[in-house]
């Protein structure tokens, strides 16, 4: 039992599992798209076919990680602070893709690097808002003024 | 007239200070769209051709050409220094130009892209002056079938991207195909995963992709680190050493013949070239082991090829009026806008324009170098920044060069999903590269099959019996069956008493 815990753990089988259930989803999901002939191909041939391939492999890579001795998977995160700056990454991002379009560039920029100074990079508030006030104020003026790339205004601005 | 007669006639055309002038804009606009992620120099030269419908034709073109090899120039700051390709066709250089920087040695690193960018650009366009018409009729003999059977032979590429695992390459190739998959169906229209979203109707959007797999996945593995490891190292010296020079050499000969052939093959363009001098590399360089882990050959033959193939791509728009790639197509707007037509008649009907535009390119490539080199000293200053400071600005880059692809939030959505995945990718041990590989090649391969199995009403003996074809494809066996057989070879002899 102990083994077959640990196996699981190994990095080449959950890779080998995550993938299977990636082909098993393309699988389904490609199901009523007409797969053709194989001299005349439809929408469904390559992506099925693809899916199916993409199984094996996976299978392949679950039987080989199972085989090999490698240490568990939770050992790729050594770290935990390291873990938490990657999560904090990850969040501020998410959160500046769910806010942007209705706080603007500049609102939601200014939140971002507010976020990624202070609490994730551990920076003084001078330093912080310098750096916030600067990158998002000179980035607005860079792309959206000069280079007239459509930057989210907001839906708060009339 | 001989070659001699039109290229002097070329350059009393160039010459003229207007054109100069035009010539040196253009570069300059195409450094600094290289330099920014996600505005590409097609999106540049679509904002610029209302204005240059008041420039005269030739001054316009010559402008456009400058911001198209120009950006290929800028694309390798960003990929270097903090491993965001600026251009597509930057990608593998983030590979060892990013462990250069790593190392201390993102002063050499960019010299070393500037120089051969300014060789291959330069010794191109001697290619398209000498052998433009003949090499414009071959591409033509490309139909669908070729296009299949080159697209497979690209995907052989993958088994030697993927590093240490095989199965791993193949499964990521595999993944990135299906990838190639979202969106409409390019025979029937039928949409293929799109979970009835707008956004995935025109399928994955490669910035987005390569933002998130390099930018994105980069700031997060640094930003895991402990703070006293997040540091670049100081950079060490601005220019390439003798050294280098001596690694180099037969890197940049190499990529600029491979980017020179592939950019003149429609569908080619400088992405694929400069993955195919990669490989090259990672096959004959002398340091061959070192490829990946700061090798000055990874960064000096992707880049003289992707500077070769920008200009090759001219040869098939100025001899034959097809565009090679996307950026072509622009141009061929441009030239339809200013009512030239592109063609074997060009050269008889319009030699002002056509010599005109390639000598231009020559004054190009040196405006470039002069421009370029100062400016590596001024970017490896970047790298003074502490990283806490400078991962903001990363993301800020990236998060505007995947909103500016198609002004919608979700291609910044697709990106953080991409980043995501990147960064577990490495801590899983998978390669990025065979992904990427098969997500460009991908849809143009489906679309190829498919159009070739229409016209040979469902037979496949077309990609045997078509000459072109057949070589494509027997080279594919031989690419596929050489590591094979070399794997055999080398275990019969270790088996030898």
């Amino acid at each position: 039992m102990n083994e077959r815990q640990s196996c699981l753990k190994r990095p080449d089988v959950l890779s080998g599992l995550t993938l299977m259930g990636l082909a098993l989803f393309a699988w389904v999901w490609a199901g009523d798209l007409p797969i053709g002939t194989l001299h005349q191909p439809g929408a469904g041939f390559l992506p099925k076919h693809l899916a199916l391939v993409m199984a094996v492999l996976a299978a392949l890579l679950f039987v080989s990680g199972c085989r090999t001795r490698a240490g568990s998977a939770a050992g790729l995160w050594s770290d935990r602070a390291g873990l938490a700056r990657v999560g904090g990454t990850l969040a501020a991002l998410i959160g500046y893709v769910l806010v942007v379009e209705t706080a603007g560039y500049l609102l939601t920029t200014t939140a971002l690097f507010l976020v990624m100074l202070r609490w994730i990079g551990r920076r003084g508030w001078a330093v912080t808002l310098t750096v916030a006030l600067l990158a998002s104020g000179g980035s607005y003026l860079l792309f959206a003024r000069w280079l007239l790339v459509s930057l989210p205004g907001g839906t708060w601005v009339p | 007239m001989d070659t001699l007669q039109v290229l002097l006639h070329g350059f009393a055309v160039s010459l003229d200070p207007a054109r100069i002038f035009y010539c040196f804009l253009g570069v300059v606009l195409g450094t600094i769209v290289g330099v920014l992620p996600g505005l590409g120099p097609s999106a540049t030269i679509a904002l610029l051709l209302p204005v240059t419908y008041r420039l005269d034709t030739v001054s316009a073109i010559i402008m456009l050409a400058g911001i198209y090899y120009g950006s290929q120039y800028g694309g390798s700051t960003t990929a270097i220094l903090v491993r965001i390709p600026g251009e597509s066709s930057s990608m593998v250089t983030c590979f060892d130009g990013y462990e250069m920087t790593r190392q201390g040695r993102a002063g050499p690193a960019l010299g070393i892209a500037a120089i051969s960018s300014f060789i291959a650009g330069t010794v191109a366009v001697v290619g398209l002056v000498l052998v433009a018409p003949p090499l414009g009729r071959f591409a033509l003999a490309f139909g669908p079938a070729e296009y299949f059977s080159l697209m497979v032979l690209g995907l052989t590429l993958v088994a030697y991207l993927g590093g240490e695992s095989l199965l791993k390459a193949l499964l990521m190739a595999v993944l990135g195909l299906l990838l190639a998959t979202v969106g409409q169906d390019p025979v029937a229209g039928v949409e293929r995963y799109t979970f009835d979203t707008l956004a995935l109707r025109d399928g994955i959007g490669l910035v987005p992709v390569f933002m998130g797999m390099f930018g994105i996945a980069e700031v997060l593995a640094t930003m895991e680190r402990p703070p006293d490891q997040q540091r670049l190292a100081a950079p060490t010296g601005f220019l390439p050493t003798r050294q280098d020079w001596h690694d180099a050499r037969w890197p940049i000969a190499r990529g600029t013949v491979v980017g020179f052939f592939l950019g003149i093959l429609p569908g080619g363009g400088a992405t694929v070239a400069s993955i195919a001098s990669y490989v090259t590399e990672k096959r004959f360089a002398r340091n061959r082991d070192r490829m990946g882990k700061g090798a000055i050959e990874g960064v000096a033959g992707p880049e003289a090829s992707n500077n070769a193939a920008a200009t090759g791509s001219f040869i098939p728009l100025l001899t034959l009026g097809i565009p090679a790639n996307v950026v072509m197509a622009m141009m061929l707007a441009a030239l339809t806008l200013h009512g030239v037509r592109p063609g074997p008649l060009l050269m008889q009907e319009r030699p002002d324009l056509f010599w005109g535009v390639i000598t231009s390119m020559y004054l190009g490539n040196i405006v470039l170098l002069i421009l370029n080199l100062p400016l590596v000293g001024l970017f490896v200053q970047i790298l003074r920044i502490p990283y806490p400071i400078l991962a903001p600005l990363i993301l800020l880059f990236c998060l505007v060069g995947a909103y500016s692809t198609s002004g919608q939030v979700a291609d910044v959505v697709v990106m953080v999903c991409f980043g995501l995945l990147g960064y577990l990718m490495r801590k899983f041990k998978f390669e990025a590269a065979p992904l990427i590989l098969a997500l460009i090649l991908g849809k143009p391969m489906e679309e190829s099959l498919r159009q070739a199995l229409g016209i040979s009403q469902g037979s496949f003996a077309i990609f045997a019996t078509r000459p072109i074809s057949l070589v494509l494809l027997l080279a594919t066996a031989a690419s596929l069956g050489a590591p094979v057989v070399g794997r055999a070879l080398w275990r019969r002899e270790r088996g030898s008493p």
